[in-house]
C-alpha cells in the first residue's frame, strides 16, 4: 500500500470501514422487531387462507402451478423451485403454524439465527409454489430474513435492551449495510420500472390507482389533475430518496421523503405490508431512537 | 457480498426485459437466485401494470343461459360481486390483483392453454365452496375471463372475453370445455 496514491488509499479505507467496522446492533434489533411482525402477519395470512390458494383444490392448484413455473422445459429453472407444496398441499397449514412460531421467536429475540433460518424456509416454500403471484413485499421480507440468518442482533424484544448486549460488533455492521444496499437497489430499479412505462411519464399511473379503489384515497371522477401531480411527486420523491441516501449532507431529508413515499404507497395502493416493509429496510439508513444515538450512514 | 450485491442488481435490472447476455447469466446463476428467491419473475416492483387501463379485469361465472354473470374475482375493488368473493378470501390483497395481471399478460400472449389451466382452478375451487356451504344457488355452468380491449381504428375499446362451459364428470373431476382443444375455446369479441 505504500505505492498506493493517496486517492486510491483514501478509497479502500473508506471500502474497509464501510463494510469492516463494528457497528451498533440497536438499530439491526429494531429491523428485527419489525421483521419478525410483519413475518408474523404474512404466516397468518398463509394459516387462514392459504388452503383456498394452494391447496389440492385451491385458486391456483398444484398442476397450474407446475404449469406455469415451465416444470420439464428447459432454461426455466423449474427444478430449482423446492416446495413440499407441490406434492403435499396439504402441508400447507403447517408450514404456516412453524414459520408463524419462528416469527415470533425472531421478533422476541429468541432462537438466535434459527429462527429467522426456519422462518425464511417455510417462507420460500409458499414462494416457491406460486412465484407469480409473490408480492413485492414477500420478496423484501425473504431477502430481510436472509440477511438477519448472519445476525439478528442478539437482544430481546425490548427496543431498549441491556447496555452489556449492545457492543459494537462486525456481523451487526455488516447486516446494515447489507440492508442499505438491498434498499438503495430496490428503490433504484423500483423507480426504473417505472420509468420503463408511459403512464408514469404522461402522469396516468396515479389516477387508474385512484379510480379502481386500489389503494386509501378515493377522489371524485375529475380531479384527474391531482392524480397526474401525485404520480410525478411518486417518481420525484424516489429520485430524492436515491439522492438524499447518497449525500451526507442532506441524508435527514431522506427520512421524510421516505415516509412521504411511503404515505402515497399507502393512498395509491393501499399495500401496508409493501411500506412496512421499506420501512423496516430505511431503518437501517434512517434509524428510529429514543435517545440520541449515533447514525449508520 | 459484492457477488450478492451484483446478482441482485442483475435480477432486478431484468425484471422486465432483458438482453441476451443478462439471460445467459440468469440461467447461470438459477441455483443461487431460484434458492433464494430472488428470480426476475418474482419481482414483481410495479405498482401498476402500466397496460392496465382503468376499465375492469374480472372474472365472472353464469348459469348455462349465461344471460347474468357474477363478477367473482376483479381489478376494481367497487365491482359487482355477489357470489364468493375471492377478494374477502385473498391469500394477500395484492395476489388476487395479480392474478388477473398474470391473465391479462397471458391473454397478450395469446396463451389460452394457460388461461384455461387458471380459470379451471378456479372453477374448481369456487364449485369445492359451494358445495362446502350447501349453496346450490352458487352453482355455475360457465366461467369467463373479460379483459379490457384493445382500441382499434373502427372501434373503441371493446371487451375481450375468454369463456368456457364447465363439465361436471361422472367420477366428481370437473373440466372446461373443450378440454383437449384448448385452441378452440370461444375467444371472442363480444359488443354488450
Amino acid at each position: 500500500m505504500t505505492n498506493t496514491p493517496d486517492g486510491l488509499r483514501s478509497t479502500l479505507v473508506k471500502w474497509d470501514e464501510y463494510w469492516f467496522s463494528a457497528a451498533s446492533p440497536f438499530p439491526l434489533a429494531r429491523i428485527r422487531i419489525l421483521i419478525g411482525v410483519l413475518a408474523c402477519f404474512q404466516f397468518l395470512q398463509y394459516l387462514v387462507s392459504g388452503s383456498d390458494w394452494l391447496g389440492a383444490q385451491g385458486f391456483f392448484d398444484p398442476e397450474t402451478g407446475l404449469h406455469f413455473i415451465g416444470e420439464g422445459v428447459e432454461g426455466t429453472g423449474s427444478f430449482y423451485r423446492w416446495s413440499v407444496l407441490y406434492s403435499s398441499p396439504w402441508l400447507a397449514s403447517t408450514l404456516a403454524v412453524i414459520g408463524l412460531i419462528a416469527s415470533l421467536c425472531l421478533m422476541l429475540g429468541l432462537g438466535a439465527r434459527i429462527a429467522p433460518c426456519i422462518a425464511w424456509a417455510c417462507l420460500c416454500n409458499f414462494h416457491h409454489r406460486v412465484p407469480l403471484l409473490v408480492a413485492p413485499d414477500d420478496l423484501l421480507l425473504s431477502a430481510a430474513l436472509n440477511y438477519l440468518m448472519i445476525d439478528t442482533g442478539r437482544l430481546n424484544w425490548s427496543v431498549r435492551p441491556a447496555i452489556a448486549w449492545g457492543e459494537p460488533r462486525f456481523s451487526a455492521n455488516l447486516v446494515l449495510r447489507l440492508f442499505q444496499c438491498h434498499f438503495w437497489i430496490w428503490i433504484a430499479f423500483s423507480l426504473a420500472s417505472m420509468l420503463s412505462f408511459p403512464v408514469w411519464w404522461n402522469g396516468q399511473a396515479a389516477w387508474i390507482l385512484i379510480q379502481d379503489r386500489h389503494g386509501w384515497l378515493a377522489l371524485p371522477n375529475d380531479w384527474e389533475s391531482i392524480g397526474l401531480g401525485m404520480t410525478h411527486l411518486v417518481v420525484a420523491l424516489q429520485v430524492a430518496i436515491l439522492f438524499c441516501m447518497l449525500q451526507p449532507t442532506c441524508h435527514w431529508l431522506g427520512r421524510w421523503m421516505l415516509y412521504a413515499f411511503l404515505l402515497f404507497n399507502l393512498l395509491l395502493t393501499g399495500d401496508w405490508m409493501y411500506a412496512a416493509s421499506l420501512l423496516a429496510y430505511s431503518l437501517a439508513i434512517w434509524p428510529i431512537s429514543f435517545k440520541k444515538t449515533q447514525g449508520t450512514s | 457480498m459484492l457477488l450478492h450485491l451484483g446478482c441482485i442488481c442483475l435480477a432486478y435490472s431484468a425484471n422486465h426485459r432483458r438482453s441476451s447476455v443478462q439471460d445467459r447469466c440468469l440461467t447461470f446463476l438459477q441455483p443461487y437466485l431460484i434458492g433464494l428467491n430472488f428470480y426476475p419473475e418474482t419481482l414483481p416492483v410495479e405498482w401498476i401494470d402500466n397496460d392496465e387501463p382503468p376499465s375492469a379485469t374480472r372474472i365472472s361465472i353464469s348459469d348455462a343461459s349465461g344471460d347474468k354473470w357474477t363478477a367473482v374475482l376483479s381489478t376494481q375493488a367497487n365491482a359487482n360481486s355477489q357470489g364468493g368473493s375471492l377478494e374477502s378470501l385473498g391469500l394477500h390483497r395484492s395476489n388476487s390483483r395479480r392474478l388477473l395481471q398474470l391473465l391479462s399478460a397471458l391473454s397478450k400472449n395469446e396463451d389460452e392453454d394457460g388461461i384455461l389451466r387458471v380459470l379451471k382452478s378456479v372453477a374448481i375451487r369456487l364449485n369445492a365452496m359451494a358445495n362446502q356451504e350447501g349453496n346450490s344457488s352458487k352453482s355455475f355452468d360457465r366461467i369467463r375471463l373479460e379483459l379490457p380491449g384493445i382500441p382499434t381504428a373502427d372501434s373503441d375499446m371493446e371487451p375481450v372475453y375468454v369463456e368456457a362451459m364447465v363439465a361436471r364428470f361422472e367420477n366428481g373431476e370437473m373440466g372446461l370445455v373443450p378440454q383437449v382443444e384448448p385452441h378452440r375455446s370461444v375467444r371472442s369479441k363480444l359488443n354488450q
